[in-house]
Formats: structure tokens, C-alpha cells, sequence
């Protein structure tokens, strides 16, 4: 039977397996007939969360290790050392969710024997996404548009993605037909540019919403109600749509794969009763307001 | 005599591989030192981060303390320290100046709104028929486009930098647990040498002077 205990209260499970306990020599000056669990420290770098001893972590986190044991060797479905040989390593999370044992081999030294020790971390990967309204909203004063600012963080906010980078997938709209509905005329049209853009860092700290990605998110669905000569035309209610598929690639992943996360609907509204809103994410645009409202912009930058 | 003569040679067998494990450590140690070195010169020329990582992560692992003998416990510190305060320099170095991730004008959109126009988020500005228009929202999306590479590269720089200085700190916690006695006035000047800011001098003496974990 292997023994197990706690390593620490409330801590991770330790192991230490009955094919690596070492011989006997029955000499002076005499051992215990099973040699103690190697010691096995480790720390997860990222300070945030704050604690550092989580045997749950982030695809990509990383964790230092050391002890008096004689190597390393990782098992199971994601991860990477640094150094395999006895001294301290670095164990890199893989790239996708599961469950790594990182072991400390027996140390066969005279003076310092010791019984295989391993940690087990569970690996998981970003589930979803958290937006929250920043920089007041874009409106103009007679049409159908609505914008609003977001910052967004990855969840959950158990563990750190700062080894994680993040990009939405390109969508196209779905919208209210035929004309004069609102964003009508966007129908298909896409939600980002060619070429996409540069992947965006996800920031150290992370906070009580999970790792903040490191952009302002611009969510923004245009007038576009005009009549033939360019004068606009009070809009029907419609709305536009845009299903976005979310992805993470992890920074150490040498094959650069990237993951999906979630899809996030991004929704404009106009009601029958003239109320406007931006949806995206879970968060809908507040102030409320109508199409007659003044015109405004974010504090962002200018419009 | 004789029993003189068995306990010497039962020293001697005794001794022997700590001597040899020694010489063998401490090789092994200034060939990581080396390799670190050698992959921190790269990033220097090639600015590739997988360099400075390699410089990092093979200087963290620099072998078996109970392999190095005790004596020689803080002359290899010492130069473990120094190569740590190179890498740590190049690191401060890397930094750009003038970018805060917390100012918000610093902080890149996902896409953009083309100016004064009426028109999508991420708007093709093939579709802007105004030339200066034009010209003025492609300056735009480069300026973007150019935040958000910028905050690549500072995210990427400072988890680097959290791993070095998590390193350092892991590798003072081995030697001071091992036994070694304290050095700090000498760590210290070494690390006041490498021209190090004063925030990083007070973080790594916070590390030199705390007490050997149990």
C-alpha cells in the first residue's frame, strides 16, 4: 500500500511509492526500514491569486520546485520541467485543461536517503469570460448607433492566465430585415478587420473578476438608415447580432495552437419603444437611452 | 594502529565520493552558469524571449546543493548571484520607459471606429472614401496595432521577470537551507554593482536577509 498524508493542512495528497523504497544494507550506522518522503517545496510564480501553495492551476502557469530528491519526472496530460536532473526545476502547465503529477525521484545518498514524492496539480483552462462597462457610451443624437466600452477578464479567478493570450474569431452580423430596421443594412457584414489583429496580453494581476485582458473592448453597431440621398430615416425596431468565438493560446505552447473558450454574443437593440442598448457578454449599456438622446461619446477618446 | 588504520581507510572510503560529488557539482554548476550566460548574450542580439526564458530556467537548476561541498557554499553563491544580477539587468533594461500597462493611453483597443463616421467597430477603411480620412484611420489602426504589441511585450517581459526573481529567491532559499551562513553585505554589494534599480536592490535584500526556511 502507498503511503499517503497530508503534506501540509489542508494541503495537497503526497505519495510515496512502495517500488522505490530502498534496501536495507543491516550496517551500522542503521536507516529506518522505509526511508522518509523526499521534501518537495513548491510555489506558483504568479502572486496573483495569492496563494501560491494551489494545487489547482492555469494552463501555462508556471510552478518552481525543489527538494533533496534524486530528479524529476513529470506524468500525465500537459506539462514540461526544466530540469529533470536533482537541484530546483521549473514546471511549465501545458496548454490544455487535465490532470500532471509531478515527481520527485528517491534519492539513493548515503547520508540523505529518501522515498519518491510527487504533487498533483489540476490544470484547467480559461471557462469563460467577464465584461464590465468602462468610458460612458457612444451615441449619436437621431440614429440607430450604440457603443460601449468594456475591460474583460478570463475566468475563473482561482488561479492566474497570465501565460495566456487572448483573440475573438472573426463573426458576422445577423440583423432585423428588411429596412428601415434597425442595422439592417449590415446584415453579414464583419465583426473584425483583415487582417485580424495582433493577439492581446492578458495583464499580472488578476483581481476579483479573473485575469484582466489587456485592452479596452469596443462593442459598436453603426447607424446605417439612410435614404437614398444620405439623410437618415427614423429606424424600426431591429438589432444586430454577432456571435464571437473566444480563443487563448498559451505563450510557452511550442505548436502555438490556440484553444476556444466560449462564444460571446454581442447584441445592439432598438425596441418598438425606442429604448437602445449594447449587450455584450453578460453586461448590457447603461445609461439606458433612446435614439432621441444627446449625442455622446466615450471618455476614451474623441468620436 | 590498527584500529587507526581501518578508521582512517573508512574515512577515506567515506570521503572519497563528497569529494568527487563536490568537484562534479561545482563543475556542473559553472557549466550552467556558462549556458545561462551564453543563452542571456543571445537575447541580447537576438531579443528572442525563448532566450531569455533558457537563461533563466537553466541558471534556476543549478544542480544538487548536497552535492557542493559546504565550503564552498558561499564562494558558489556569489557567482550565482552575479550571474542572476546580469540576467536581471538585462531584464531592466528591456523595459520600455515610457509604457505603463495602467494608463489607460496605453492601453490598446480591439478594434476602431473610423473617425467621425457612422460606421462598425473594426471598419474597413477600404470603405473610407475621404483621402485624408483614410489616411488618418490607417495612422490610427497602426498606432493600435502598435499599443497592442507593446502590451505583448510588456506582459511577456514581466512574467519573465517574475520567474527570474522567483528563481533567485528559490535558489538563496536552497544554500540557506542547506546551512550556508549568511553573506548579505557581499550579495548585496554584488547585486548594488550591477547597477540593479533601488526597488530590485531592496526586493533581493529582502530575499538575502530573511531567514533559512526550516
Amino acid at each position: 500500500m502507498p503511503i499517503v498524508r497530508d503534506y501540509t493542512s489542508g494541503g495537497p495528497q503526497v505519495h510515496a511509492s512502495p517500488q522505490s523504497v530502498i534496501p536495507r544494507c543491516g550496517t551500522s550506522p542503521c536507516h529506518p526500514a522505509v526511508p522518509p518522503p523526499c521534501t518537495l517545496n513548491y510555489t506558483e510564480l504568479a502572486t496573483s491569486p495569492a496563494d501560491q501553495q494551489r494545487t489547482t492551476i492555469g494552463v501555462g502557469e508556471v510552478v518552481e520546485l525543489s527538494g533533496n530528491g534524486g530528479g524529476w519526472f513529470v506524468t500525465g496530460d500537459d506539462g514540461a520541467l526544466s530540469s529533470t536532473v536533482p537541484g530546483p526545476t521549473v514546471f511549465y502547465a501545458g496548454a490544455v485543461a487535465g490532470e500532471v503529477t509531478v515527481t520527485e525521484d528517491s534519492n539513493l545518498d548515503y547520508d540523505e536517503e529518501c522515498n519518491e514524492r510527487s504533487v498533483s496539480f489540476t490544470v484547467i483552462a480559461p471557462s469563460g469570460l467577464v465584461y464590465e462597462q468602462v468610458n460612458g457610451l457612444k451615441h449619436t443624437q437621431g440614429l440607430d448607433d450604440i457603443g460601449m466600452e468594456t475591460y474583460y477578464y478570463l475566468q475563473p479567478d482561482t488561479v492566474s492566465f497570465t501565460n495566456v493570450e487572448f483573440q475573438e474569431v472573426q463573426a458576422y452580423a445577423q440583423v432585423a430585415a428588411p429596412e428601415p430596421a434597425a442595422w439592417s443594412c449590415q446584415a453579414n457584414n464583419p465583426h473584425l478587420p483583415a487582417p485580424t489583429p495582433t493577439p492581446l496580453a492578458v495583464l499580472p494581476e488578476s483581481g476579483t473578476l479573473g485575469s484582466q485582458v489587456n485592452t479596452t473592448d469596443i462593442a459598436y453597431s453603426a447607424g446605417c438608415t439612410f435614404t437614398s440621398n444620405g439623410q437618415p430615416v427614423a429606424p424600426t425596431a431591429g438589432y444586430e447580432e454577432f456571435q464571437i468565438p473566444d480563443e487563448y493560446v498559451v505563450v510557452s505552447d511550442p505548436t502555438g495552437t490556440w484553444y476556444p473558450i466560449t462564444t460571446t454574443t454581442q447584441e445592439a437593440t432598438l425596441t418598438s419603444a425606442g429604448a437602445l442598448s449594447m449587450y455584450k457578454g453578460g453586461v448590457t449599456s447603461e445609461p439606458s437611452i433612446t435614439i432621441n438622446s444627446p449625442t455622446s461619446c466615450y471618455t476614451s477618446f474623441p468620436c | 594502529m590498527m584500529q587507526r588504520t581501518i578508521g582512517l581507510t573508512l574515512c577515506l572510503i567515506l570521503a572519497l565520493p563528497v569529494t568527487a560529488n563536490a568537484a562534479t557539482a561545482g563543475d556542473q554548476m559553472q557549466q550552467r552558469v556558462a549556458a545561462s550566460m551564453q543563452d542571456l548574450q543571445r537575447f541580447r542580439t537576438g531579443h528572442s524571449f525563448s532566450d531569455l526564458q533558457g537563461a533563466i530556467t537553466t541558471l534556476f537548476s543549478f544542480g544538487d546543493i548536497k552535492s557542493i561541498a559546504p565550503a564552498d557554499y558561499v564562494a558558489r553563491r556569489r557567482s550565482l548571484v552575479q550571474a542572476w544580477a546580469q540576467i536581471l539587468k538585462v531584464i531592466e533594461e528591456s523595459y520600455d520607459p515610457t509604457y505603463d500597462p495602467h494608463d489607460p493611453n496605453d492601453v490598446p483597443f480591439d478594434c476602431l471606429i473610423a473617425p467621425g463616421a457612422t460606421s462598425p467597430t473594426c471598419f474597413d477603411y477600404q470603405n473610407i472614401k475621404d483621402p485624408k480620412a483614410r489616411a488618418d484611420f490607417i495612422a490610427a489602426i497602426k498606432a493600435n496595432g502598435a499599443k497592442a504589441r507593446k502590451a505583448l511585450y510588456y506582459s511577456r517581459l514581466w512574467n519573465l521577470d517574475e520567474l527570474a526573481m522567483g528563481s533567485l529567491k528559490m535558489d538563496l532559499q536552497i544554500f540557506s537551507g542547506a546551512g550556508a551562513p549568511p553573506d548579505v553585505a557581499a550579495l548585496d554589494a554584488i547585486i548594488q554593482q550591477a547597477g540593479l534599480s533601488e526597488s530590485r536592490q531592496t526586493a533581493i535584500h529582502a530575499m538575502l536577509a530573511a531567514p533559512a526556511p526550516r
